[in-house]
């Protein structure tokens, strides 16, 4: 009897905390901490005895299917035959030697469907309806330079700048202590290497053991002067007694190397940051009792991202709804919901699998964000509503993608007013505009079958199996959109190339999964730094791919994508002063305004305390550099309705010290990202 | 003949030392009422084109009579023949003096305050913004009317290219139920498949426009959540926020509420004040206009934002003959006085019952399908009784003795000026005013003076005919199978044996007096409750289509969830 061993989660989570303790990441959509390394004290859910925030675990298992367990069964150590794993996993951080995350530029997509024109495109900003051309083409359209005159407002601490600042470019984050340039065609530059942070694989030989991800001081010596938090390590790997893996990111410490001190300017870009957020494959050989060993035949990948906040609040376009949706469009994932390059009509959705958990999203979301009344009475409305009643009104308000919705008014990611109101992948910056967050493809035709009642009402009797069912519900607990960039990981998980293909008689078991190169081909300190730079990923992913693409520091990010200004007509640039709406990223990740458990009935933000950004320098970023360790969780003591805010350190954010004298702390100050 | 645009005619009320007349009972639905007149001397009623700006004693310190006085004001400055509208500065809004009083023959003032949908349009900035330098918008109130919707909505049949001020887009009682007009012939014409629905429009002035413009509120933007939230934080931990952190128009702000109704050979057209309107039906499934017809206003509220009364002032007119019997004679007299006695304000009798644990409305069977010349309507919401039509007989709350006067003594007014102008066409004598709210009171403060039950219980006939609006105190029910009731209990949300409060008025402690107040002025003090000050345009935000005249289920719960009141 063959079997075939794979490894879940696909793509397993795990999230920073400044300590030791940690909690393994929920198994279910919305779903609270359950299992710790050390129980939390009695009522807390987030924070150790010592206050201090709960790293997420991410955690891995080896699923065996054959025929006679084709829904796959976990194995362990000890019984049917396995006599110990041998777990081997290698993350890193690429972030510092990536290009800048510049909203959709650099990506090669966007939402504009080819032969449908945008209407009134702007002569003075011509990119601004195009689809993205790639990091190559960008670049090879728009070469860099040091001669002449900087463009004005381009950094002016860039060694380089591109030729012509109207034109789409991407420059690559650079470091001026390390001597390394924003000029792209120095990527390769062999100077650039130790802007990976690269500790090499952990391989873990049975039950109990543990490794950390250790950065080598004398590779990196820069990073013990990083302020304010230097790094030495990108967190561990555990075996559990069952043989399970554990992976674990690094304690959230962020710093520069920088000689101005911890200076941050911009959201996503800053020069001489490094920040302990990795990512990387995941694989076992399998050593049976008969002393064979036995390479699993589907490994995973580990992506350690911020601390979800909100754990029970899922976003409306999450991470599931993000890859699925590649997998039904590109990788023919289910054939009688799209196939041909086209979503079939005579599929029948779910209505409790498929539709209900797009409708239920948008009702939990005044817990995080200030949702007028006529919002929440709606959106608690539409989870009861049938086709008839969704079709007469929700559903004209809902936001797709491209060309969905109605075409003569341009992309939907571009009308204001319509559902989610979410700021979208670029409501910043002249190239590739995207200002609204629509749903996915296949999410938008899924509810546009509901509205033209073609719906099972059939209660699935049957569940998913126990490693897609996880699979699934640890990418639900992630953020799908916008990518702007994003809380884990951004636009990179629509890139087709960066996924396995299926197999032939696939299952469930099959999707999500990263195509890696293979760790025998890898050498520590050798990492690629160039891999995907043309956006084709078809020869599989390295450690570190797949966060590269994040804020440099994520808190810079975190802090800023709380509300945007979107103008909600023409050119996202300049921006207009009195015709702005103010829109929320991810509230449901990166709360907005909350109760507190102490005060339920009202509403205060999320981050009060904090300083605000100014020109100089970015307070609020830097202070979360610090306080993010501190800020509250969104839990729900029961079911919905009502979730609040708890576990808050606010003594801790108010001690806080700027390094230089901010301006007033505000409360009320939203901040905003720019380009 | 002297043209003269102004002219006063002060009207003295007579002491009267009327005693309490009022027989009903505490939630009684019928009975003239009858206020105890004090000797007054009233202010002037003025045929004037001045919109007054404030009532001249206060709001606080005003009697009804006076508050009568000052809604006539009103009346007849926006019924004033507007400028040319050409789109040039400073013409919407602006009466053209060297008209007179009760020329129809152009837009009237009020006609020419901008459309709901053209202060929210869908996805597009208001007609007629500019942008100057790189990063401001101006906004041009002026610009001639464009109704930009989520969809284009394209004419029915042909029409004229001149934009009709008058957009009839919306075909409910805020979703509550449909109103129809028996007078009118029931059979679907090649041009409107309801001849009989009363349609509505709301409308705001300069003032309104340029605060939400100024403010980027017109598609929520700007600072709107926030100062939503503010106020919302400030209510539920009592203490006052600045107006500066919350929605607050300026004084001057009037926003508008207006019926109109298909006019046809049964009806007095020399009565009615008439003009070219567009409303929608469909075509192929999908809204489309017709512009080029000439109806007759009905009903009209004027919510005007003075320096005494922030909280709005709530005025509302009809057309004399809105409420027929069966053989279509007139209900009252052009000034409110009954003329045909009714026993019950509807067929059948409806009835309501309101406590904590639970909220009933229902009726007697059966329902009215006569099928005369009475008004009708048919109620939608889930917690209504649907399952028939409802014919109106006449108001739960009469007239009061003290708008009776003004009517008179306006009437009077506008007939001298008729006279000394040689007008010989104008309707506007054809119109009296149903009641004023210019100061909250609770339900608890009603007495024989100037807190009259009729006056806190204020609806218009067209606009506010179903139970629940012309009983409305509280809040309605939000969801569920009660959905659409009026309910003095915090039923959304909150605890439902508490009460609920719609009007918030900060009082000298930074704290807020909070008062049950019924009627128009209880209804939109839901807006405020919601942190929109009084405004439900503001909180509806951009107008996504046009109401259209269907009666189906589905349409039905759109325009619940459209106009869903909390």
């Amino acid at each position: 009897m063959s079997s075939t061993y794979k490894i879940h989660p696909a793509i397993g989570i795990a999230r920073v905390g400044d300590s030791d303790d940690y909690y393994i990441a929920p198994d279910t959509a919305g779903g609270l901490p359950t299992t710790y390394s050390t129980n939390p004290p009695q009522g807390k859910h987030f924070r150790d005895a010592n206050h201090k925030l709960l790293r997420q675990a991410a955690q891995f298992k080896i699923y065996e299917y054959s025929s006679a367990n084709p829904e796959g069964v976990v194995i362990t150590p000890g019984q049917n035959g396995v006599k110990s794993i041998q777990w081997t996993t290698w993350i890193a951080s690429k972030k510092a030697s990536w290009f800048q995350f510049m909203q959709q530029t650099g990506s090669g997509m966007g939402p504009y469907v080819d032969g449908v024109n945008v209407p009134d495109a702007p002569a003075n900003a011509p990119y601004v309806y195009k689809n993205d051309e790639g990091y190559v083409k960008n670049n090879a359209n728009n070469p860099f330079t040091s001669s002449g005159q900087r463009p004005s407002g381009y950094d002016s601490n860039a060694p380089t700048w591109p030729s012509d600042a109207n034109k789409p470019s991407n420059p690559l984050r650079y470091n001026l202590k390390l001597g390394t340039s924003n000029d792209p065609s120095t990527m390769s530059d062999p100077s650039r290497q130790n802007l990976i942070l690269d500790p090499g694989p952990i391989t873990l030989n049975g039950a109990n053991q543990s490794d950390d991800f250790t950065l080598d001081p004398t590779t990196y010596p820069f990073l013990s002067g990083l302020s304010p938090f230097p790094i030495s390590s990108l967190g561990s790997a555990k075996t559990d007694a069952n043989g399970n893996l554990l992976v674990l990111g690094g304690k959230g410490n962020s710093g520069s190397t920088s000689d101005n001190g911890s200076m941050i300017t911009a959201y996503a870009n800053n020069e001489g940051w490094f920040d302990d957020i990795a990512d990387g494959p995941v694989t076992a050989t399998i050593i049976m009792d008969d002393g064979s060993q036995v390479v699993v035949d589907v490994p995973a990948w580990v992506s350690v991202g911020p601390p979800a906040y909100a754990p029970q609040i899922l976003n409306q376009v999450n991470l599931y709804d993000d890859i699925y949706d590649i997998y039904v469009r590109e990788l023919n994932a289910n054939p009688a919901l799209f196939s041909n390059g086209e979503f079939q009509t005579s599929y029948v959705p779910n209505y409790f699998s498929e539709v209900q958990p797009i409708l239920t999203r948008p009702n939990a979301y005044q817990y995080v964000a200030a949702i007028p009344s006529l919002g929440t009475v709606n959106h608690a409305e539409i989870i009861n509503d049938n086709p008839e009643a969704f079709a007469g009104f929700a559903a004209k308000y809902l936001r797709g993608r491209g060309a969905q919705g109605d075409p003569q008014s341009g992309p939907a990611e571009n009308q204001p007013s319509l559902m989610p109101l979410l700021a979208g992948d670029n409501p910043i910056s002249n190239f590739t505009a995207s200002k609204f967050l629509g749903l996915t493809a296949t999410q938008f035709f899924i509810l546009s079958q509901f509205t033209n009642g073609k719906v099972d009402m059939t209660n699935p009797s049957k569940p998913l199996p126990a490693g897609p069912a996880l699979d699934k519900a640890t990418l639900e607990n992630c953020v799908g959109g916008a990518f702007c960039p994003g809380i884990e990981i951004t636009w990179i998980t629509r890139n087709t190339s960066i996924y396995q293909a299926l197999p032939s008689g696939f299952d469930a078991s099959d999707l999500f999964r990263i195509k890696q190169k293979p760790m025998s081909q890898l050498t520590q300190g050798k990492l690629s730094l160039t891999n995907g730079a043309d956006n084709d990923y078809s020869g599989g992913l390295e450690p570190g791919d797949l966060t590269k693409y994040m804020a440099q520091p994520w808190q810079a990010d975190f802090n800023e994508c709380s509300i945007q200004n979107i103008n909600t007509v023409g050119p996202n640039k300049p921006a207009i002063q009195n015709g702005q709406v103010n829109i929320w990223w991810w509230p449901a990740q990166r709360p907005y305004t909350v109760a507190t458990n102490e005060n339920k009935d009202q509403k205060v933000q999320w981050t009060r305390g904090y300083a605000e950004n100014t020109n100089a320098n970015n307070y609020g970023d830097v202070q979360m550099v610090t306080c993010w360790k501190y800020l509250g969780f969104m839990y729900a003591p029961g079911s919905f309705p009502g979730a609040f805010e708890i576990e808050r350190n606010t003594a801790a954010i108010n001690a806080y010290q700027p390094p230089t004298p901010p301006a007033a702390a505000t409360n009320v100050v939203a901040k905003q990202k720019n380009a | 003949m002297n043209k003269s645009s102004i002219i006063s005619i002060t009207i003295l009320t007579l002491s009267l030392f009327l005693f309490a007349q009022c027989k009903e009972d505490k939630d009684s639905n019928k009975f003239t009422e009858v206020a105890k007149f004090e000797a007054v001397l009233d202010t002037a009623i003025t045929v004037s084109s001045n919109v007054p700006t404030d009532l001249p004693s206060g709001a606080q310190n005003a009697s009804l009579s006076e508050a009568a006085n000052f809604a006539w004001n009103e009346f007849i400055a926006l019924n004033w023949p507007a400028l040319s509208q050409t789109g040039a500065a400073n013409t919407r809004d602006y009466p053209d003096t060297s008209k007179l009083f009760g020329d129809q023959s152009v837009p009237l003032v009020w006609h020419t305050y901008r459309s709901k949908v053209e202060m929210y349009p869908w996805g597009k900035l208001p007609s007629g913004t500019t942008l100057q330098g790189d990063t401001l918008y101006v906004f041009n109130y002026d610009a001639k009317p464009q109704y930009f919707y989520k969809d284009s909505i394209p004419p029915c049949a042909t029409a004229s290219s001149d934009v009709a001020f008058i957009n009839l887009d919306e075909t409910s009682e805020i979703s509550l139920n449909f109103m129809f007009a028996g007078v009118t012939p029931k059979t679907p014409t090649a041009t409107n498949s309801s001849p009989q629905l009363v349609r509505f429009l709301a409308k705001g002035n300069r003032n309104y426009f340029d605060y939400i413009t100024s403010k980027s509120y017109f598609n929520h933007g700007g600072n709107y959540y926030d100062a939503i939230t503010n106020f919302n934080n400030a209510v539920a931990k009592d203490t006052v926020t600045p107006d500066s952190t919350r929605v607050y128009f300026p004084e001057g702000t009037i926003m508008l509420k207006a019926a109109w109704r298909l006019l046809t050979s049964k009806d007095s057209i020399n009565q009615y004040h008439t003009t070219k309107v567009r409303y929608y039906e469909t075509k192929n499934g999908d809204p489309c206009y017709y512009e080029d017809a000439t109806w007759g206003l009905i009903a009209l509220h004027i919510v005007h934002k003075t320096p005494t009364a922030p909280y709005f002032t709530f005025a509302t007119f009809e057309q004399k003959d809105n409420i027929l019997t069966t053989d279509g004679k007139p209900v009252e007299d052009a000034n409110g006085n009954i003329l045909n006695p009714f026993t019950t304000p509807t067929t059948p009798v409806v009835m309501h019952t309101d406590s904590p644990d639970s909220t009933k409305t229902t009726v007697s069977d059966p329902y009215c399908d006569a099928n005369d010349s009475r008004l009708y309507y048919q109620n939608t919401a889930a917690g209504l009784p649907s399952k028939g039509s409802i014919c109106v007989n006449g108001r739960y709350h009469n007239i009061p003795q003290a708008i009776i006067n003004a009517n008179k003594a306006a009437h009077n007014a506008i007939k001298a000026y008729n006279s000394t102008n040689g007008v010989t066409s104008s309707p506007w004598e054809n119109y009296k005013l149903v009641n004023i709210q210019y100061k909250p009171f609770d339900s608890t403060q009603i007495d024989q003076k100037n807190n009259l039950r009729s006056t806190y219980y204020q609806a218009n006939i067209l606009v506010e005919t179903n139970y629940t609006l012309q009983k409305f105190s509280g809040q309605q029910i939000a969801l569920g199978n009660g959905a659409g009731q009026t309910t003095n209990y915090d039923v959304n949300g909150g605890n439902s044996n508490n009460p609920f409060y719609n009007i918030y008025l900060p009082n000298t402690e930074n704290s807020y007096d909070k008062i049950n107040m019924g009627g128009c002025m209880g209804c939109h003090g839901n807006a405020q409750f919601s942190g929109n000050d009084f405004s439900f345009m503001l909180r509806g935000g951009p107008v996504i289509e046009p109401d259209v005249p269907e009666f189906d289920r589905a349409n039905v719960e759109k325009l619940v969830k459209k106009y869903r009141s909390n």
